[in-house]
């Protein structure tokens, strides 16, 4: 019962970040590396806001990566928009390495410490013999919350085009709908996720070092993957999927072998891939044409 | 030919022709080789940027400030001792290409990074040319005749050493008695400091109340938690092998789960950067090093170090790795002085007979170890945000450097 | 007779490599390393490797670029064939006091890069069955599983891999000539399989695999066949890097080769044997002439910035790298034109 909690903080933790990773793939086949660096600059900010109240903070780190999503779009990948996915997969290298670098010369390797909420809500709390951090709830409740915003933005006109563009691209722009818009609309978006995983990530870390985001971003691709290629309900899926894997398979595997968790999970991983090849929810971008 | 294929033909002619221009037009090893004859010229190959600079720039500096001093006390043996720097931009791979650059330039003497692999290179480089290599901290005792080769030594302490140390440190000073092993699988030193912690904690008759492992790169511990916290009586102390920064976030996520055992740890844990907003007041956190720079240290000489250190750089250090840069080069002129040459084989036999030689900390060497099994340490407690140094320890009975 | 580029038709690339490609690639690397031997002594380590890169990203090519399949586990390969190499030919009594858990198998150096190879390709084929069975991104993700789980391994079974301080004193015997002679097969067997009925089918697959299915090609299969073919080299090249620098750890097998090396490759030209090689020398080169730069302006951060900036302009301005899918080859004046 313990477990299942751990399950789902640590589920909704890549969910938030597969959702934002979701988008822009959906929209253009971009495997975007440099979601992880979107999240290291939003941790950042909440480094350097420092003293300012809890919400200026929160909103602070919002607008600034989502403004960095957009203008990276602009800047970096706008230009290689119709080239192959490797192509742009390198792209999202460069920015990567660049966001990288940049941080080590303002901030230096070393890391930062970092302290989001008040100590008063990072506590425990005892209900009925089970040890509920408050942080697990803060953590779900931001992705729900986003998720049902995303759901009701989906919903919109804006919406209704971002579904349609990540359908099929194509047909989308013959039927009026803006590409540049609509792209950059993802990206603001995928932003907005990045910055919410970072303060998540942050609060549940409390340091941001420059690598702050690799492994979580490399955790919420696989689960992008697994769920179904560019299917938003198939990342969240995908994300508790892998929650429930990495959290029992430190549970459940004895002592000697604990070391070998993450090949485990690695092995689980290939085998829900083979059974499902086109991710348990097949994703549009998986899809077989003929 | 098409014009795609013009522009292609283009592309590699240019190509080519940019590598043979800076083929010929790079300068022979970039600045002024130093003369030999008039200057002995130490060579510091370390990730000068990238993700060591923050152990390495501090580490240089010390370095800077030890040439300083020995060339205004008159050299060695009326020679000028200069300082040459060479990045590896925290890249294992360009370690040995580092040294070898440095080699080139005339050095007479290598400093490398604090760690076997990515200091190992640059090492290797010196020890095929003849010349000593000091690790500023290397942990493994592989780095030295094992693992490189007579010329190489390192100034840290082994991770076996430490985590045992911290086990006699806790049962005798702390009268603990149940102990909790959190292993942090990534590296070997990390490995080597819990098996050094178990055997001396089992001959001691302490209680091993559970183990468990997590990976530096886990954003959350939380089944590791909830695993512990099944236990029947929390444990008096937590043996923690890591370092930060995935030791940071394991150790913050103990602390908010309530879990206030005594944390036993090692240096990677040093410095207050990564707690002093997240966990102000965080105390119970011991773990033993070569010095403290926290301004408490029981050698004078350190602690004035530590002084002109902060004066000069204008910042805190977070770690010991300025004191052992600083002894390091002192361990490397004291051998030329000694052994009355500046060749790397003389050099090595007189570091292997140092026994507590008193540089800015004391460093014992012998013909195999080439790393301190000797040194004192100071157990580092925290207490309310603040490292506070509870006097000098030796370990009573080591146990063995290398895992069976 | 002049070196020049010639371009494959644009759609199915039947012929991508002239016979002359592997001979002119191998002149470019000889006169790379004739320069660096005359002029450049220092250099002489980062070119070598260099040219293990060059290894490398070949066999990652024979692969990635004939199947459209993106690898990130190569890398997997390389360790393989690095641990091999040092497992065979780290002398019986050194292994005795570092690495006692160590099998008792002693190879000559040559023989033992030839073993990593094979081992490499022997653990492609194992888990090439399952795994190429997957089609694009779900095969990608595949190999990356890969990646973790023998990274995992390497670092965790300490007795046979010497955990992460990882394996030294192997017999640093890989001089310059030796790396270029063993680009020299690289490039020769992966153009052989380019050239093969097996090569042909792939790539015709890669461009339209409907037709090509329906035409007869076995996809499957012969992608598992060349997951091989590019494993044994990737493998050969795992084994030069540990002869090469006589050292080296699980980490050195990890993310940051992998990232690197793919970047290599697209900055190249994924599809073409030529950008292989190019993509390998040009970064190589970026990266020292910055540092040189670097040294120089005491500017911290100019190799970081630099290579950004300049992988970011050339994607933008030759999306499939700078050679697109175009080859060095010989050809007498006018042949091509």
């Amino acid at each position: 019962m313990q477990y299942l909690i751990d399950v789902l903080s640590q589920g909704s933790l890549y969910a938030l970040c597969a959702l934002g990773i979701a988008l822009t793939f959906g929209v253009m086949r971009l495997i975007n590396f440099a979601h992880g660096e979107f999240m290291m600059v939003g941790g950042y900010v909440l480094v350097v806001a420092g003293d300012i109240p809890v919400w200026a903070a929160l909103l602070s780190s919002v607008i600034i990566v989502g403004f960095l999503a957009v203008a990276t779009e602009r800047i970096a990948f706008r230009p290689v928009r119709n080239a192959d996915p490797e192509t742009m997969l390198v792209t999202s290298f460069a920015v990567s390495f660049l966001l990288q670098s940049l941080a080590v010369l303002l901030f230096g390797s070393l890391g930062r410490s970092v302290r989001v909420f008040p100590p008063s809500i990072t506590g425990v709390m005892h209900i009925g013999g089970l040890n509920i951090r408050w942080l697990d709830i803060i953590t779900v409740a931001v992705t729900v919350t986003l998720l049902v915003s995303l759901m009701a933005f989906m919903k919109t006109r804006h919406g209704v085009e971002l579904r349609a563009a990540a359908e099929n691209f194509t047909v989308a722009r013959l039927l009026g709908v803006k590409a540049n818009q609509v792209i950059g609309t993802a990206f603001a978006i995928s932003g907005v996720f990045a910055a919410a995983t970072s303060i998540v990530l942050a609060a549940q870390r409390g340091l941001v070092e420059p690598t702050f985001g690799t492994t979580t971003m490399l955790f919420a691709f696989i689960a992008v993957i697994v769920g179904g290629m560019g299917s938003l309900p198939g990342a969240v899926l995908g994300a508790y999927a892998l929650g429930l894997i990495s959290v029992t398979s430190q549970a459940l595997l004895p002592l000697g072998l604990r070391q070998f968790r993450d090949a485990f999970i690695f092995l689980v991983v290939v085998l829900i891939l083979l059974l499902r090849p086109e991710g348990i929810l097949r994703g549009h971008a998986a899809r077989v044409r003929i | 030919m098409s014009l795609r294929t013009r522009r292609s033909a283009l592309t590699v002619s240019a190509t080519t022709a940019l590598l043979l221009l800076a083929a010929c037009g790079s300068p022979g090893a970039g600045g002024a080789s130093p003369s030999g004859a008039t200057a002995f010229v130490i060579g510091y190959a370390g990730g000068l940027s990238g993700m060591l600079e923050g152990f390495e720039k501090p580490a240089l500096e010390a370095a800077k400030m030890a040439v300083e001093d020995i060339n205004r006390d008159g050299g060695l043996n009326g020679k000028r001792v200069e300082l040459i720097t060479q990045d590896t931009k925290s890249d294992i791979d360009q370690g040995g290409p580092a040294g070898q650059a440095l080699l080139a330039k005339g050095a007479g003497a290598l400093l490398v990074t604090a760690d076997y692999n990515f200091g190992g290179g640059a090492a290797r480089a010196a020890q095929a040319a003849g010349v000593v290599a000091v690790s500023v901290g290397a942990g493994s005792p592989k780095f030295g005749v094992q693992g490189i080769g007579p010329l190489a030594f390192t100034m840290g302490t082994s991770g076996a050493g430490d985590g045992a140390l911290t086990a006699e440190w806790a049962y005798e000073k702390r009268a603990a008695r149940s102990a909790y092993v959190l292993l942090d699988d990534t590296t070997d030193y990390n490995k080597d400091q819990c098996r050094g912690f178990q055997t001396r904690w089992r001959e001691l008759g302490g209680v091993l109340a559970g183990q468990d492992t997590f990976k530096n790169g886990d954003a959350s511990i939380s089944p590791q938690i909830t695993r512990m916290k099944s236990l029947p009586k929390t444990p008096d102390v937590i043996a923690f092998c890591s370092y930060a920064p995935g030791g940071a976030v394991a150790l913050g996520q103990l602390r908010s789960a309530g879990i206030d055992s005594l944390i036993l740890t090692n240096s990677g844990m040093d410095g207050t950067y990564w707690f002093e907003k997240s966990m102000p007041e965080l105390s119970g956190v011991a773990l033993p090093v070569s010095a403290s720079v926290w301004g408490d240290d029981p050698a004078e000489e350190v602690r004035r170090f530590v002084e002109r250190y902060k004066e000069k750089t204008g910042s805190q250090p977070q770690n010991m790795y300025p004191v052992l840069a600083y002894a390091a080069v002192q361990a490397i002129v004291q051998a030329a002085k000694e052994s009355g040459s500046t060749k790397g084989a003389d050099m090595a036999e007189a570091m292997n007979k140092f026994t507590d030689k008193q540089l800015l900390i004391p460093v014992s060497f012998t013909k195999d170890t080439h790393i301190d099994v000797r040194r004192p340490a100071r157990m580092l407690v925290l207490d309310q945000g603040k490292w506070k140094t509870d006097g000098l320890r030796s370990l009573k009975k080591a146990p063995p450097l290398f895992a069976e | 007779m002049t070196a020049v580029i010639k371009r494959a038709r644009p759609s199915v690339a039947a012929d991508p490599a002239h016979w002359s490609t592997v001979p002119a690639l191998a002149l470019l690397l000889t006169l790379v390393c004739g320069v660096v031997t005359l002029a450049l002594p220092q250099y002489a380590a980062v070119t070598v490797l260099a040219l293990v890169g060059v290894v490398f990203v070949v066999g990652m090519q024979s692969f990635a670029g004939n199947s459209g399949i993106f690898s990130f586990g190569h890398v997997a390969f390389m360790a393989i064939g690095a641990y091999t190499t040092a497992i065979t030919t780290i002398p019986e009594a050194t292994k005795k006091i570092l690495f006692p858990g160590m099998p008792e198998i002693a190879l000559p150096a040559p023989l033992a890069l030839v073993a990593g190879g094979l081992l490499a390709a022997l653990v492609a084929a194992l888990v090439g069955i399952p795994l190429m069975r997957l089609n694009g991104l779900a095969a990608s993700l595949g190999t990356f599983a890969l990646l973790n789980i023998v990274y995992n391994l390497a670092n965790n079974l300490d007795a046979i891999t010497g955990g992460s301080t990882g394996v030294s004193s192997v017999a640093q015997g890989l001089s310059l000539t030796h790396a270029l002679a063993w680009s020299a097969v690289a490039l020769l067997i992966v153009w052989t399989y380019q050239q093969s009925g097996h090569g042909l089918a792939l790539r015709a697959a890669r461009e339209d695999d409907v037709a090509a299915q329906s035409l007869g090609v076995a996809i499957a299969r012969e992608r598992h066949i060349s997951f091989v073919v590019s494993a044994f080299v990737c493998g050969l090249s795992g084994g030069m890097y540990a002869q090469a620098s006589g050292s080296f750890s699980p980490s050195s097998f990890f993310l940051v080769a992998t990232f690197g090396f793919v970047t290599m490759l697209v900055v190249g030209g994924r599809l073409s044997l030529t950008g292989a090689v190019l993509g390998v020398l040009s970064i190589t080169l970026l990266r020292e002439g910055l540092k040189v730069v670097e040294q120089a302006t005491q500017y911290t951060g100019a190799v970081e910035i630099g290579m950004s900036a300049a992988m970011l302009l050339t994607l933008l301005l030759r999306p499939l790298g700078l050679m697109g899918t175009a080859e060095l080859v010989f050809a007498r004046r006018g042949e091509s034109r």
